[in-house]
């Protein structure tokens, strides 16, 4: 039978800790290179040998393990708790070849609290490149310790870990410093007033001296560490200058540049949201043309009657209003993720620190605010790496301003029939140019927002700021594979799991009704028109529009018009907005289900949603979606707090009702202000 | 009311349960929350 071992996988951000994880375990898992971005404890499996498996829990980037952030804390609990399930039987700590000085601080600091460690030196592939040579024995030596070298890159190494694994009952658990050695009369003194207790285990967790006392030792510590590592490097690490290129610091040049830094950035940016827009129609037209089928041929398969109408206009209709916006999400995706895995978004990090300081934010912030690109609910608990509680605070707050993937189909539907397909210059696309407008107008609303609560909030924690600068390399396509993959099928299927039963609930509101109005609407409408000249489909028309209003959902959308109408929303829109305060994209399949409700048309004509909101008019004749109309649907969703997952994780991170109301009530009302000035000033 | 009819009523009332479950039921704390991670 095999046994299995708790393995605790350790290292400073941005060492390759989570592609040495994807490699053991082959699990899909967001790798990312800027600090911050492993922000949950995620569990892996693998077969060390025909005898022994391993559970290995890739923790957090830390950079000590005197805890100053969320993910540090993290760390700590696990490696205290020898009752936690993950408490491991082996740590594994993985170090960056180029910072490995840096890296074994908190390599020293584990080794420490007597647990069988393993020295994984990562990135090997990158000694030749910069003219490093490691004498591992001598490093093994120094340390007491196992070291193996590997290279994700070049699939190096892991067999050799593999082993080092398997034989880990004859690890060293012996410790590097003596801790009393730091500073011997306030150890002496920490060790009497806790007998038979691991004292810097204990000093870790319980030392009751002041905070200026314990930083003092602290910072003790850290200098005799520094010691020991210089003494082991020495002996075993050097690099030839000659021998090493410097593309990095050249590059570094321009790409932090106080000029060609923002320029490229934004540049980059603008070229991101244009191929969202060019690359991704073929696909779409494809998946809509594919369901428009489907639709047809089901409706000529199956049995006339109510189920098939659900299956059809229900189910199926609001998931193709999902399915439909795969292509642009892994467009956005695959950018972001090449972004994050060349090195590049740590200098984003670093340019954006300038503009940060002054509105009460860190230069850490980007990360939430760039992941907040992708999901707010991923970005806000990446936030748990900034120290200060409120700078972290803000960022949380701020976050969900930032253009988050559900908010694309939304931009994109309503983009594509209000503003005109252009081109301004001659090659930059109106369209993606407004896309672009948008992710920056919610990059600016953020800061404003931030600036706003930084005057509000008052604390006396003292904020800094340290970034990781990883080297500039090709990216994994593995890694930026499993990204895009990951990060589409959690749109997809997040989205579904609300989208689906929300469809077929809509479908039910639209297709049943009270009173004899639904019910005889035929009657209703033939008599009414009885002595004009509608064809019949002109009357079938009139027919199911009036059947419409007259549903259960008719009904909804109709009484909350006059709050909706203001901001230029009929009561369909209405419908939909109310329906995606769960979650942005359902605005869209709310729609699409609505429409389709609504319609007899044949289906080559109505197979694209955004055909049928272009035909859709008020009662007086005149068009529902025009620029006004669009613009104030746009700055809603722009402003909005409509998303409860966010509510939901608002609520956790921050720990307090009052900050998440604040949050959800404060954009919403926002939002509302800025749609309703938007269309009274454009109609 | 003919087959295809009860099967939508069924439908949509556990859709109505779901729902109702989503909102009111009760959550699992997620993994990886201590108590000192903020999130409790």
């Amino acid at each position: 039978m095999k046994h299995t071992i708790n393995i605790a996988l350790i290292g400073n951000p941005n060492v390759g800790k989570t592609s040495v994880f994807n490699m053991l375990t082959g699990l899909k898992q967001k790798v990312g290179n800027y600090p911050g971005i492993t922000v949950e404890k995620k569990v892996g499996v693998f077969k060390v040998n025909n005898q022994l498996k391993a559970n290995i829990l890739d923790l957090p980037g830390s950079y000590s393990i005197n805890a100053t952030s969320k993910d540090e804390q993290v760390v700590l609990d696990l490696l205290f708790d020898q009752n936690n399930e993950h408490y491991p039987d082996v740590v594994l700590v993985v170090a960056d070849v180029e910072n490995i000085k840096r890296n074994l601080l908190l390599f020293t600091q584990i080794k420490d609290l007597g647990l069988p460690t393993i020295l994984a030196v990562n990135m090997a592939d990158r000694m030749g490149p910069k003219g490093i040579s490691l004498d591992i024995q001598s490093l093994e030596a120094a340390l007491d310790t196992k070291v193996v070298l590997l290279s994700v890159r070049e699939n190096k190494g892991f067999e050799e870990l593999k082993g080092a694994i398997a034989s880990y009952k004859e690890l060293s658990k012996e410790k590097i410093i003596d801790i009393k050695s730091i500073d011997t009369a306030h150890f002496e003194q920490f060790a009497a007033a806790n007998p038979n207790k691991d004292v810097y285990q204990h000093w870790l967790v319980q030392d009751g001296s002041s905070s200026s006392e314990i930083k003092k030792i602290q910072h003790k510590e850290t200098v005799k560490r520094y010691q020991i590592i210089n003494e082991a490097l020495n002996k075993s690490y050097a690099v030839n200058a000659l021998e090493a290129s410097d593309i990095r610091s050249k590059m570094d040049r321009v790409l932090t540049h106080w000029f060609f830094g923002y320029a490229i950035f934004f540049g980059i940016m603008l070229l991101i949201f244009q191929s969202v827009f060019d690359w991704s129609s073929i696909p779409m037209d494809f998946i809509d043309g594919l369901f428009a089928s489907l639709i047809e041929s089901l409706k000529e398969t199956l049995p006339a009657g109510k189920l098939t109408d659900l299956i059809t206009d229900g189910v199926i209709a609001g998931i193709n209003g999902v399915v439909i916006f795969i292509p642009q999400i892994a467009i956005l995706f695959l950018f972001i993720s090449l972004l994050e895995e060349s090195g590049y978004m740590s200098r984003v990090v670093f340019l954006m620190d300038r503009i940060m300081r002054p509105f009460g934010l860190n230069g850490k912030s980007i990360v939430p605010l760039i992941s907040g690109t992708a999901c707010a609910i991923p970005a806000i608990m990446s936030a748990r790496n900034i120290e200060n509680w409120k700078e972290r605070l803000i960022t949380i707050l701020i976050t969900p301003f930032t253009t988050c993937s559900a908010r694309i189909p939304v931009y994109v539907i309503i983009i594509s029939l209000v503003v005109p397909d252009k081109k301004v210059f001659g090659f930059i696309g109106l369209q993606g140019l407004t896309m672009t407008g948008l992710y920056i107008l919610g990059f600016f609303m953020a800061i404003i927002s931030a600036w706003i609560l930084n005057k509000i909030i008052k604390s006396k924690q003292k904020s800094y700021f340290v970034v990781e600068m990883p080297t500039y390399r090709l990216p994994l396509l593995k890694n930026v594979f499993y990204t895009v993959v990951e990060k589409t099928k959690s749109f997809v299927f997040g989205a579904g799991k609300i989208i689906l039963p929300l469809s077929v609930l809509l479908w039910f509101l639209g297709t049943h009704g009270p009173g004899d109005n639904f019910t005889n609407a035929e009657e209703i409408i033939t008599s009414t028109y009885v002595d004009q000249q509608l064809s019949e489909e002109d009357l079938q028309d009139k027919v199911a529009s009036f059947k419409l209003e007259s549903s259960y959902m008719g009904l909804i959308g109709k009484s909350i018009e006059p709050v909706v109408r203001p901001l230029g929303y009929d009561w369909k829109i209405g419908i939909a907005v109310i329906a995606s305060f769960s979650a942005r994209e359902v605005f869209v399949g709310t729609l699409a289900t609505i429409y389709s409700v609504g319609s007899h048309a044949d289906e080559e004509d109505i197979s694209l949603i955004k055909d049928r909101m272009m035909r859709e008019t008020f009662p007086d004749g005149t068009k529902v979606f025009t620029l006004a109309t669009g613009v104030s649907i746009l700055l809603f969703y722009a402003f909005a707090m409509q998303c409860i997952s966010t509510v939901a994780i608002t609520r956790k991170e921050t720990n307090s009702l009052k900050w998440t109301v604040i949050q959800a009530v404060g954009m919403t009302l926002f939002a509302y202000i800025v749609s309703f000035v938007a269309y009274q000033l454009l109609k | 009311m003919d087959i295809q009819e009860i099967a939508v009523y069924v439908i949509v009332a556990a859709v109505v349960v779901y729902f109702l479950f989503k909102i009111f039921g009760k959550k699992k704390p997620k993994d990886g929350c201590g108590p000192n991670c903020g999130c409790s």
